[in-house]
């Protein structure tokens, strides 16, 4: 499990000096009642982990780029994102919809999932543990201008905000706007500059 | 854990259930919750990453009896208290051992007896170690 050699918490109980914690209990124990009752096998475990390891937001970052030097592409993702991306060569008919919401010169969007964590995975990877908190998830729609200042992103009070509320169904993500002089890089310098944080919405991207 | 919705909300609450927290800031600041926003990243327990695992393996489109939905569902049967105690992932470790008992995936005893035997084996190591 490639997870495991990140960092110093060594899960095999023979070389942790430390006891399990309640949620290590919950989760050796149920892992084992699900092979052993055949629900779930470990190759699959280790299958699914792998996906999960693979997946970034660089992906996603690669489809906003393109949709920024090419206006028909772009027509087509905002229309039909799932469509667009199948036409890129990816497998996605098993993952939930997806809307991209644009940025505009006045309209602001940022993405939120309140009642859990929906998020689109297989576009930005694993959510940070921001995005999953309490705190973000209530104070977002409440005053997402003062959040988004928390995040450094001081936006002008004539902008717009738009917050988006993601569902187990239905996710969103943002096609932020491409920085000003930036138009003529080629895709991969200009993928470079599509953070993660500029996809949900409480960033923007930058010239380097 | 079907039919008890209606005990798991408060009355302080406006009706809403512990996952519902859109705008819901008092809600938080009542329950001693910090609303400031942590844009710490740390890295996932390697528990968590199975966890993780588990959790997208079981809701994954095309697996009958645990779907989204129903994983879902036993993820919003907290009660206001635990929802915001617990963990992210002990949240959904509960909710996934629950909904895999009322499905009958496996039964409350064997899980009881599965959890006991884990929690065993880990104090037996503890004591090894601290001979």
């Amino acid at each position: 499990m490639p997870t495991e050699h990140s960092h110093g918490h060594p899960t095999d109980p023979d070389i942790d000096a430390h006891a399990l914690s309640e949620g290590q209990i919950l989760e050796m124990a149920l892992r084992e009642l699900l092979i052993e009752k055949g629900v779930v096998t470990q190759p699959e475990l280790n299958e699914q982990m792998n996906r999960t390891a693979s997946q970034s937001a660089s992906f996603g970052a690669s489809v906003i780029a393109r949709a920024w030097k090419d206006e028909e592409f772009k027509r087509i993702l905002l229309n039909n994102p799932k469509a667009a991306i199948t036409d890129l060569g990816y497998d996605v008919s098993q993952m939930p919809d997806l809307v991209i919401v644009e940025n505009k010169s006045q309209i602001h969007n940022v993405v939120v999932c309140t009642l859990c964590s929906c998020y689109p995975r297989y576009m930005l990877g694993p959510p940070p543990e921001w995005y999953r908190s309490a705190a973000y998830r209530a104070r977002i729609v409440r005053d997402p201008r003062e959040v988004l200042l928390e995040f450094g992103l001081k936006l002008p009070p004539d902008i717009k905000i738009r917050v988006y509320d993601s569902t187990a169904d239905l996710r969103y993500m943002v096609m932020p706007l491409c920085p000003q002089g930036a138009e003529s890089m080629p895709i991969d310098k200009l993928a470079a500059l599509v953070t993660r944080d500029s996809m949900i919405g409480v960033g923007t991207p930058r010239l380097l | 854990m079907r039919d008890d919705r209606k005990s798991m909300i408060e009355p302080q609450s406006g009706g809403r259930l512990a996952h519902d927290l859109g705008g819901f800031l008092e809600h938080l600041l009542c329950h001693g919750i910090d609303v400031s926003i942590s844009k710490e990243e740390t890295l996932k327990q390697p528990y968590e990453e199975r966890t993780d695992a588990l959790l997208l393996l079981l809701s994954a489109a095309g697996r009958g009896l645990l779907n989204v939905h129903a994983m879902r569902r036993a993820s919003e049967q907290f009660n206001h208290e635990d929802y915001l105690k617990l963990s992210y992932y002990d949240r959904w470790l509960r909710a996934m051992v629950a909904l895999c008992i009322e499905e009958g995936i496996f039964s409350e005893e064997e899980w009881l007896v599965k959890r006991q035997q884990v929690k065993r084996q880990s104090e037996a190591i503890q004591r090894r170690k601290s001979d």
